[in-house]
């Protein structure tokens, strides 16, 4: 299962690599991190995200191992992914490899394409998608978008957004 | 009776048909306190001139017959020349460098003569100049055709709306996508197919280029945001895709969500950001509307969202935008 947790540093060197050595330490895949030192808490300490992709047991044991160096957890829970974006790809979808887009959503360790239909015409026609991308947030439906984007630029490929967004 | 000495310059079909419009409701427009006299009319072909009214109906039919007109003047000759109040510019759109619309606007305006026009080259190429040339000169543009046709977009922002500021607009402001969209969508056929009808019936020109790549949209989008969100944009500053690839299969697609794909232009005043892009827009949203129809939402700090739509394109509608400029110059004005 997918867990996101808010750790609380100090905003020193070396901070950081002390959270994440005990958390690979017991064999947890790291999703992602959002490190922002921007946003300083009032006691001057720094807030980073963290997802995980872990068991049970593997979480009992990480927990313990980040308050043995001394590092907060202020908050741990399962992750949903909560935001959808639905919207249309027109163009030589397959010529240019549909599964390297699918992958590189599904890799974000943040969004998943949850659905997808695809129309052909004729076979020298360009055809058209209909892509479902589920993610954990807003700003990760956000940073799909700009992958998207990046790679509908690259493959030639026409993307219809819904309106409202 | 409040009068106006009216040149018409460009006698196509938005210049004949505003002519048209003015001769047909003379007694209307007296009832009302105006009398609105044509004393020139202005063409590639050379020009007409009576300093006590044109007679508009010989005139077309004189012009329907294919011979040239009375006088081989220019519109620049004309401008210092004749007693005019108004220059209404209805030439042909050029949004590279404007001409000869915007030489004919500044002309006009640096000769303390008001201006009306539905050439939106001109305003995109020259927004600031030409409002700067009006205060100078003490003399009003007015340029309500330019954008939306018949519907009354900028007077509305800045009559009724004047205490309010912008946000956003967002909208369809290209008659002939929307009429290939519904088009494609009702019948599930061909973008090719459903554009070679819409030239066959007149609703897209022989060269649709600049209205199904986006580029008439987005020009429109850039004198709304110059002129009524303060903003100081150019047309290369609008990210810009058209209509051309949109398939019946997307379409199909559309709507086995509940919607519909439309062009839609949008600018915002936040991060600048000015986009001309196909759209999913649902059924029930208030930008899903048909046919060759107009629609504008406009998004303010104080009333919220507007929403105002009309018959985009057409000689008699864009007539009602210039008429309506026209008026309201002869009250401040004349």
């Amino acid at each position: 299962m997918k867990i996101k947790m808010n750790l609380e540093l100090k905003d020193e060197p070396g901070t950081l690599a002390r959270a994440i050595v005990p958390i690979s330490a017991c064999g947890i895949n790291i999703v992602y991190i959002i490190h922002d030192r921007e946003k300083k808490q009032a006691n001057g300490s720094i807030t980073v995200q963290i997802t995980v992709e872990a068991e049970e047991e593997q979480i009992k044991k990480m927990r313990h191992s980040l308050e043995k160096n001394k590092i907060r957890i202020l908050s741990i829970g399962e992750e949903r992914l909560i935001e959808e974006l639905t919207f249309i790809m027109i163009g030589h979808i397959v010529d240019t490899d549909i599964k390297d887009t699918i992958g590189r959503i599904d890799e974000t360790g943040y969004a998943e394409i949850v659905d997808l239909e695809l129309k052909m015409p004729q076979k020298k026609k360009e055809s058209s998608a209909r892509v479902t991308i589920k993610a954990v947030g807003k700003e990760e439906v956000k940073r799909c978008m700009k992958i998207i984007e990046r790679m509908a630029f690259k493959k030639s490929i026409t993307i219809v957004y819904p309106v409202e967004l | 009776m409040k009068t106006a000495k009216i040149s018409i310059v460009g006698f196509g079909s938005i210049g004949a048909g505003l002519a048209t419009e003015i001769a047909k409701k003379k007694d209307f427009l007296k009832i009302k306190g105006y009398d609105l006299k044509v004393v020139t009319i202005v063409d590639v072909d050379g020009a007409e001139i009576d300093e006590d009214g044109l007679n508009i109906k010989s005139i077309i039919e004189k012009k329907e017959r294919g011979e040239d007109f009375s006088y081989d003047k220019s519109a620049l000759d004309l401008i210092g020349e004749i007693d005019q109040d108004i220059l209404v510019e209805c030439t042909p759109s050029n949004i590279r460098n404007g001409n000869p619309g915007l030489n004919h606007i500044l002309t006009s305006l640096k000769n303390r003569v008001n201006v009306v026009t539905s050439n939106k080259g001109p305003l995109v190429v020259a927004y600031k100049r030409i409002m700067e040339t009006a205060k100078k000169n003490n003399v009003s543009i007015g340029y309500e055709a330019t954008v939306g046709g018949a519907i009354p977009l900028i007077n509305l922002v800045k009559g009724n709306l004047r205490a309010d500021e912008i946000v956003a607009i967002k909208g369809i402001l290209n008659g002939t996508c929307n009429y290939i969209l519904t088009k494609m969508h009702a019948e599930k056929r061909d973008y090719e197919e459903i554009l070679l009808e819409a030239k066959e019936l007149g609703i897209a020109e022989t060269d649709a280029s600049y209205d199904v790549e986006g580029i008439d949209t987005a020009s429109k989008l850039v004198i709304l945001a110059n002129s009524l969100m303060g903003m100081d944009v150019k047309y290369e500053d609008v990210e810009v895709e058209g209509v051309t690839r949109i398939t019946p299969e997307s379409l199909d697609l559309a709507d086995e969500l509940g919607c519909t794909i439309k062009l839609i232009g949008e600018v915002e005043r936040e991060g600048k950001r000015l986009k001309v892009s196909p759209k999913l827009v649902p059924y029930d949203h208030p930008l899903s509307v048909g046919g060759t129809l107009n629609i504008v939402l406009i998004k303010t700090d104080v009333a919220g969202e507007v929403t105002i739509s009309g018959k985009g394109a057409g000689p008699k509608e864009t007539s009602s935008a210039l008429l309506s400029d026209i008026l309201n110059i002869v009250d401040e004005r004349c």
